[in-house]
């Protein structure tokens, strides 16, 4: 689920807003160099639709999200097994915000706000062995009558997080090459980017089976703490400054969290934990490490006309962003393992299977129309990242479609 | 577009800063990311262990309690407190109308069931030996869980047995059953004793009234075209549409052409069904029929809503041609992968092996639901009383259900369903006001205690024969001298002359070891015994009659055990026959492994024991058991010297 503010709108614009003052610039395309020049803000708003229903599984397969659950009669064979076929939809809202301390030094802020969140549990049921004293093989229905009887209802869809917080992330990037005339000569520049985590995302209720959080191990999407080395190449002279090609290495951390047992209040079948898993329980989540390799493409660079954000120079608005710009990226992240520590081996192994060492492969396209070349201050796009299209090991195969709106702005 | 680099505007001080980002930056990079690719795998835990336990019986249980602190709990939240717990409770209403004293508020708000087990716990501590209740009171404080809870771990299988044999029974009582058979044919004519009485041709040998569940044939020498005609009773009155018919692997049901049903009786309580099979029968062949029908009630309460379906019923005979008498003639049935075969176990000697060691095995299955078999113990007992022995178990459960001791003493024992336990007793005492109380020594713990005070299987003998006994169990002691024995044995709670008792070995001159046809009770040849989970010598375990008239039948007439366990037993009786005298530990693993013999639903551990090595070898920790490993353990270096 694409929510933090990471690259997302380090496309730096330089334009401004309310007429306030005009500065040169160069035409810059996407990067994960780039940085806001000094004193400007760069707010982007993007709305994103989360929605994942499968993982790979350890041996690189494409598998519902949840394994199927076996249930047994005590003493009287299998009943079946309940097959669900989970759908988890998060829409959410990113809101970022970047300033640029330094022309080459950029402070950013994301506040990613859950707009809707739904996880719909999709229960399917397979026949266990014949019951001869019900006469049949438990259908779904017999199962769940029984289940009932025993006090454990039927799972049913689940909505809620409507306006909850994620974690709130804070990142700076310094473009350290500026000074170095050496990456001038071959069009390069090299960043680093370090990002962290406050915790103000919510924990899912632990007596719901199915819920979700909100934190950035339930996202799953990026570390507590990141750090990326970036490269960027330019190609000023060549191919009329169309292409740019990025290589980011990154490790990021998900800090340990501790976690309350449920107790079974709800499902008392399925979630009665607490005596031997112990009062709380903490995951540390495997950390990412991986590259990513980028491709910025300006198929058509559009018109430029003299407009009041440039005080009415053509020759200044031929700088600004290229009307359409797409990016293609390819992201490879290993994952390690996650590591369950509760007072059960057992209980922990049940979740840590799945979560074992494994790795990504995120495909990443983005199209970005900016208006600022006709006298708009505004940059709207829409990105698509999936973790389907190539198989992964051990991850969720979640596919996001971004729909956003960048614009500078300028206060002082 | 351009590289957004401004070198001359740069203060003096960046080159420096830029130069130390390149030197150190992409290599603490390169560091992490090995660091992350070189995260250790989860792997899954062991789910089974050995735990070598020393000292007084508290001692033992506290070493028990505290190596196996969190497993005990967790077989106890998943067994009890999620499955069997909430289940039994599903049963209160049904049983307080007829017993009241769970009418009282104090079984109500979800504490039937845990009351119920508690209490009965609480009764068996009466008669538990005392360094049992000192072992399970020190695995309590070990663990750090109440006592009580570990008292319902340890007394649970022999009260659930118990009151499921009563359930049983009354279902059974409330469900359709076969009245009468009727072979159509000149079986009366044939010059054959088709049903094996001693008579030939007696009128309406055809005729089997009152049907009786049998070990054996029902009828033989039946010919091809032969139609069979089945009497249904039933309160409620049978469903005509729910008969289901299996002739040997082919199954027929209500609508088939082949099936006609007429309903009879005052208040349509009889059905008549008559199957007329489409080919008529094999020549000269073993034929296996299994009847099952429901009737016409709806029980909605416990769910989920269903008619009273009777057993399935199966019955054997042979075809015109096929010259064997009925006792000869085993009801083994066809495959039917509806039903999972129960516990079973043998003991090998001289011309059984190929190098004459005796051999016990053992393959028990009753409860995995999906959680036992991540629990099982090899435990080592060093007490300091008694004799060391080792026994397979699970964590928090002081007991297994197959050992050896020091000495090379081996048990192994299977339940064998009876209604002759210690809660009809007590039912039968107070009647409705009843409760569901078991006492006597549970089955597990007799095993420890004739590993921990016999050094022969006379010794062992002697010991169990004395016992109070809370249930139904087919058991076989071996030595290292190569003797063996099989036991069957229930409460007696009728006080019969037989004392609910029964010990035969593979000796067939004696003639207490032979049917009344003069086979073996259990033995394909001299060296060999095995048991399963029906009575083959107690065969009359219970019998309850009130004005001649019996209400409560033998073993046979309904538990749901009886059919497989039959099948189970005749195709390990062939199995030992196709090996005999060349038999060895592979050998004997194959034989657990046909799988017509494994459960693979609630196999819950297996173990082949070598009593004159003192070598045993287990396989558990999966389900079912023998799908894994059979894994040897050294008991003689684990225990001692023999005496």
């Amino acid at each position: 689920m694409r929510i933090a503010p990471r690259r997302a709108a380090l496309l730096a614009v330089m334009a401004l807003c309310g007429g306030l003052c005009v500065r040169e610039m160069a035409a810059l395309a996407a990067g994960f160099t780039e940085t806001v020049p000094k004193g400007v803000f760069l707010v982007d708003e993007a709305y994103n639709i989360a929605t994942l229903k499968e993982r790979f599984d350890n041996e690189g397969n494409l598998v519902p999200l949840i394994d199927k659950l076996e249930r047994y009669e005590p003493g009287g064979s299998k009943q079946g097994d309940i097959i669900p076929k989970v759908d988890v939809r998060y829409e959410i809202l990113a809101n970022v915000i970047q300033y640029g301390i330094l022309d080459n030094l950029t402070a950013a802020v994301g506040i990613p706000v859950v707009v809707v969140n739904t996880v719909e549990p999709d229960l399917g049921w397979e026949v266990g062995d014949y019951q001869w004293t019900l006469g049949r093989p438990y259908s779904e229905q017999d199962f769940w009558q029984w289940a009932l009887s025993m006090g454990q209802p039927k799972p049913g869809d689940w909505s809620g997080n409507e306006g909850a917080l994620c974690d709130i992330v804070l990142g700076v990037r310094y473009r350290f090459t500026d000074s170095l005339s050496w990456f001038d000569r071959y069009g390069l520049a090299g960043a680093v980017t370090l990002m962290g985590a406050l915790p103000t995302g919510k924990v899912a209720d632990p007596e719901d089976i199915v819920a979700a959080g909100t934190t950035s191990w339930d996202l799953h999407f990026q570390g507590d703490v990141c750090a990326h080395l970036s490269v960027d190449k330019f190609f000023p002279s060549r191919h009329d400054s169309r292409f740019t090609l990025g290589l980011d290495l990154f490790y990021e951390a998900l800090l340990p969290h501790e976690y309350v047992t449920p107790r079974g209040t709800k499902n008392p079948l399925l979630l009665n934990y607490r005596p031997y898993v112990g009062d709380t329980y903490t995951i540390d989540p495997g950390d990412f490490a991986g590259v990513s390799f980028q491709v910025d493409i300006v198929p058509w660079k559009g018109p430029a006309r003299a407009t009041w954000i440039t005080k009415g120079s053509l020759e200044r608005a031929e700088k600004l962003p290229p009307l359409l710009t797409l990016t293609f990226r390819y992201t490879y992240t290993h994952l390690g393992q996650s590591d369950w520590q509760s007072r059960s081996a057992d209980w922990d192994w049940q979740r840590e299977k799945d979560w074992r060492p494994g790795y990504k492969n995120i495909l990443y396209g983005k199209l970005m129309l900016s208006l600022l070349r006709i006298g708009l201050p505004l940059q709207p796009y829409v990105a698509y990242r999936d973790l389907s299209l190539i198989p992964g090991k051990n991850c969720r195969a979640t596919r996001v479609v971004a729909f956003g709106l960048s614009f500078p702005a300028k206060f002082w | 577009m351009g590289c957004p680099v401004d070198a001359e505007a740069a203060p003096t001080q960046r080159p420096s800063l830029s130069v130390w980002f390149l030197r150190f930056v992409p290599p603490a990079f390169s560091l992490l990311i090995f660091a992350a690719s070189c995260s250790e795998e989860a792997h899954q835990p062991p789910y089974s262990e050995i735990v070598e336990l020393s000292g007084t019986a508290y001692e033992r249980g506290f070493q028990h309690g505290r190596a196996l602190e969190t497993k005990i709990r967790e077989l106890y939240t998943q067994l009890l407190t999620s499955s069997l717990l909430p289940w039994l409770n599903r049963e209160k209403p049904g049983l307080e109308d007829v017993l009241v004293a769970y009418k009282d508020p104090a079984y109500g708000d979800g504490q039937f069931s845990y009351k119920v087990l508690l209490e009965s716990g609480q009764n068996l501590l009466k008669d538990i030996p005392q360094p049992y209740v000192e072992e399970m009171q020190g695995v309590a404080d070990g663990s750090g869980m109440p006592f009580e809870q570990i008292l319902v771990l340890n007394t649970f299988v022999d009260t659930m047995l118990s009151m499921r044999a009563i359930t049983m029974m009354i279902q059974n009582l409330q469900a359709p059953h076969i009245q009468s058979v009727e072979f159509s044919g000149d079986v009366g004519s044939d010059g054959v004793d088709n049903n094996g009485d001693g008579t030939i041709d007696e009128p309406g040998e055809g005729l089997i009234a009152p049907y009786e569940p049998l070990a054996r044939a029902t009828l033989v020498e039946v010919p091809t075209d032969a139609a069979i005609r089945f009497v249904l009773k039933d309160p409620d009155g049978p469903n005509p549409d729910s008969i289901r018919i299996q002739l040997d692997e082919e199954v027929y049901r209500s609508g088939d052409s082949s099936i006609e049903t007429a309903t009879g009786g005052r208040k349509g309580e009889l059905l008549e069904v008559l199957f007329t099979p489409p080919r008529g029968l094999p020549r000269a062949s073993v034929v296996s029929m299994t009847i099952s029908a429901g009737d016409l009630s709806l029980v909605t309460n416990p769910p989920p809503a269903h008619a009273r379906m009777m057993r399935d019923e199966r019955i054997v005979f042979t075809t015109r041609g096929f010259g064997k008498p009925p006792h000869e003639v085993p009801n083994k049935g066809a495959p039917d992968n509806r039903y999972q075969p129960p516990s079973i176990g043998f003991a090998l000697r001289n011309s059984a092996t190929a190098d004459g060691r005796m051999l016990v095995a053992h393959h028990f299955a009753l409860l995995d639901s999906n959680t036992s078999h991540k629990h099982t113990i090899l435990y080592v007992h060093r007490p300091k009383e008694g004799m060391p022995h080792v026994v397979l178990g699970w964590s928090g459960v002081i007991w297994g259900f197959s050992g050896m001791n020091r000495d090379g003493l081996v048990y192994i024992a299977d339940l064998s369903d009876t209604l002759d336990n210690q809660v009809v007793a007590r039912f039968l005492e107070d009647f409705t006001s009843a409760k569901l109380l078991s006492s006597g020594i549970p089955g597990g713990i007799l095993g420890r205690e004739m590993l921990a005070r016999s050094g022969s299987a006379g010794q062992a003998l002697e010991y169990l024969a004395r016992q109070k006994r809370t249930f139904g169990w087919n058991i076989i002691v071996a030595d290292p001298t190569g003797e063996m024995v099989a036991v069957e044995c229930d409460s007696n709670i009728q006080n019969r002359r037989d004392k609910g008792f029964f010990a035969y070995t593979p000796d067939a001159s004696d003639p207490v070891n032979l049917d009344r046809w003069g086979m073996p009770w259990a033995s394909v040849g001299p060296d060999d015994l095995r048991i399963a989970s029906h009575f083959q010598r107690n065969t009359e375990d219970f019998e309850l009659t009130v004005f001649g008239h019996r209400v409560i039948p033998p073993q046979r007439y309904w538990t749901s055990f009886y059919y497989r366990s039959l099948r189970a037993f005749f195709i390990l009786g062939e199995r030992i026959a196709a090996g005999y005298g060349r038999l060895d530990v592979p050998g004997v693993i194959d034989i657990l492994r046909v799988p017509d013999l494994v459960d693979h639903r609630d196999s819950m551990n297996a173990a082949i024991y070598d009593p004159r090595g003192r070598i045993l070898y287990y396989a558990m920790g999966q389900v079912p058991a023998t799908d894994g490993p059979f894994v040897p353990f050294d008991a003689g270096a684990a225990l001692g010297e023999p005496r």
